[in-house]
């Protein structure tokens, strides 16, 4: 069985397939190495930092001490505009509050216990996203190559007219080219499904600086965050009026009610302090590729808007908006995630800021 | 609701298609009676895998039918060749073809018009192809997605037609048909 190319076309896919292999090969061999390594990230950051606080679970109150001793830390400078909390998980068992600016383990109790130390995991995550160049260049390279591996399958799929029949044959033990090329061949068919599915969605984020660039600048007068906008939804509007830290508590019991079976493993303080500060809850589905849907809670009611898209971008310490930051936080989601949001509501009157559910 | 168990059905059936497949292709002649057999229940696994559980469920059937595909070329691994042919010598195309002189300025020529000038070209494609969604109804959201997912997917699919178009005249041609297609949809749409 061939899928029926022409003799000219396959030799012109052979050809087509060969030039971009040669044009690709070196720098697609340091983006697939360090995809592959890039895997095990949890287990480098364990490896890394041996010593770290581990748990399998952490109580919600231990949570949101955790988050007031780390922001208490941060009482002499400027209060960060946004504050990660990572719930322990069964890859990573480890609670870690990330700032703008830093980053500790803390214990069981909430209790700081360490700075965070995973240089050698973040270079590894840095050089397959963006070879470790500025975000717009590298990831815009890296992107660039996820697409020239599409077309490398393509063109694979056309140099190839026997892929079907020879699906099976694998002459390994050829002292000649025909086993490196059956290798090749064998390899490749049988893990195109999986090549084409990591590349293109690779290339859709590597390409999201050129294609999300263009809408922006055509359609939004170069409003990124305009463009966005109907996708993730807008940006909780900011009041920076000082306020009491959000309580973290009742939105987890919430999750824990509403969402039994969702594991949150990220806890969210956007401009926390502040009048506009809402939290939000990044949870691992069971048996889901999807990235994460929003529920918006305020003030004891849900916002019907659950099943809308909402946009979740970040902002640097500079206070702009930060691609780079939203891609960071999306990749820290990437994979079985939905993202929930709940959102506190200043009370203006009674200067009362706490989330409440019902 | 489909039981979640059934995920173990579909990769059962992911695993049969395969080893069908394997006996069907590993027959001297056409047999298309297995053919149609391993196909089928590829694809009602698929099926099943996507009812249980979406992607993922197609991601893990998926991964049945790739283990059981590994798993057999492993045994061919280890199987010599009854007889020892001469060595052969990997087929030259034009691409492995020495490059020199004039031949590095075709080279170039040939990577500007397959690299960034398709990339442009598909930016347009896509843009147009927004402003069709949009005005077909589709939802402002969903424009603005199209347009990330089919730059990364309709550059590598140009690029790869004009690598195997034979004259440039012939790949400049592609290139303005497929910009000006685009241009034409979005005025037709309104978009300028």
């Amino acid at each position: 069985m061939s899928l029926g190319f022409a003799k000219e076309t396959v030799r012109k896919g052979l050809a087509a397939h060969t030039a971009l292999g040669l044009v690709c090969c070196a720098l697609l061999y340091l983006i697939c190495a360090t995809g592959t390594a890039i895997v095990l990230y949890e287990e480098w950051q364990r490896f890394e930092q041996r010593d770290a606080p581990e748990m399998t679970a952490i109580e919600p109150a231990a949570v949101q001490r955790g988050i007031e001793n780390v922001l208490a830390v941060e009482n002499d400078r400027a209060t960060t505009t946004h504050l990660f909390v990572h719930m322990p998980t069964d890859a990573l068992p480890r609670t870690t509050i990330t700032t703008d600016t830093q980053a500790f383990h803390v214990d069981a109790d909430g209790t700081i216990v360490m700075p965070e130390e995973n240089a050698w995991s973040e270079f590894l995550l840095a050089l397959h996203y963006r070879l470790n160049l500025p975000a717009i260049y590298g990831m815009t390279l890296v992107g660039a190559f996820g697409a020239m591996i599409v077309a490398l399958s393509i063109s694979g799929i056309v140099a190839h007219p026997r892929i079907f029949r020879d699906a099976f044959r694998l002459r390994a033990r050829r002292r000649d080219a025909v086993a490196t090329v059956d290798w090749h061949n064998r390899l490749a068919v049988w893990t195109l499904p999986f090549a084409l599915a990591i590349s293109l969605t690779g290339a859709m984020i590597g390409l999201f600086y050129v294609s999300g660039g263009i809408v922006a600048e055509t359609a939004y007068g170069g409003d990124s965050e305009a463009a966005l906008a109907p996708i993730f939804g807008e940006e909780a509007p900011q009041d920076p009026a000082s306020a009491p830290v959000a309580d973290a508590r009742p939105a987890l019991a919430h999750m824990a009610r509403a969402y039994p079976e969702v594991e949150p493993y990220y806890v969210i303080l956007h401009d926390p302090r502040t009048a506009g500060q809402h939290i939000q809850i990044v949870g691992e589905h069971p048996r889901r590729l999807i990235f994460w849907r929003v529920l918006r809670l305020r003030s004891g009611r849900r916002i019907p808007r659950n099943h809308r898209p909402r946009r979740w971008v970040d902002r640097a310490a500079t206070g702009r908006l930060d691609l780079q930051s939203a891609l960071r936080q999306l990749r820290r989601v990437a994979g079985q995630d939905r993202l929930y949001r709940l959102r506190t509501r200043a009370d203006r009157g009674g200067g009362h800021r706490d989330l409440h559910l019902a | 609701m489909v039981s979640p168990e059934l995920i173990w059905l579909a990769g059962a059936l992911a695993v049969m298609g395969i080893a069908l497949l394997r006996m069907s292709w590993g027959r001297p002649g056409r047999a298309a009676g297995l053919n149609a057999l391993g196909w089928a229940a590829l694809a009602i696994g698929v099926v099943i895998g996507g009812a249980v559980a979406g992607a993922w469920g197609i991601a893990v059937t998926s991964l049945f039918a790739v283990g059981t595909a590994i798993a057999i070329l492993a045994k061919a691994v280890f199987e010599h060749p009854r007889r020892q042919r001469p060595a052969r010598p990997l087929r030259e195309t034009e691409a492995l073809n020495g490059v020199g002189g004039t031949r590095i300025g075709q080279a170039l020529a040939t990577f500007a018009i397959a690299g960034p000038l398709a990339l442009v070209v598909s930016v347009l494609f896509a843009l147009a192809a927004r402003l069709a969604l949009i005005a077909a109804g589709a939802g402002e959201a969903n424009g603005n997605v199209a347009v990330l997912g089919l730059v990364p997917l309709v550059w590598p699919i140009l690029a790869f037609v004009l690598l195997i178009t034979q004259t440039r005249g012939k790949q400049l041609l592609l290139t303005s048909a497929v910009a000006i297609a685009a241009l034409a949809l979005a005025v037709l749409v309104g978009g300028f």
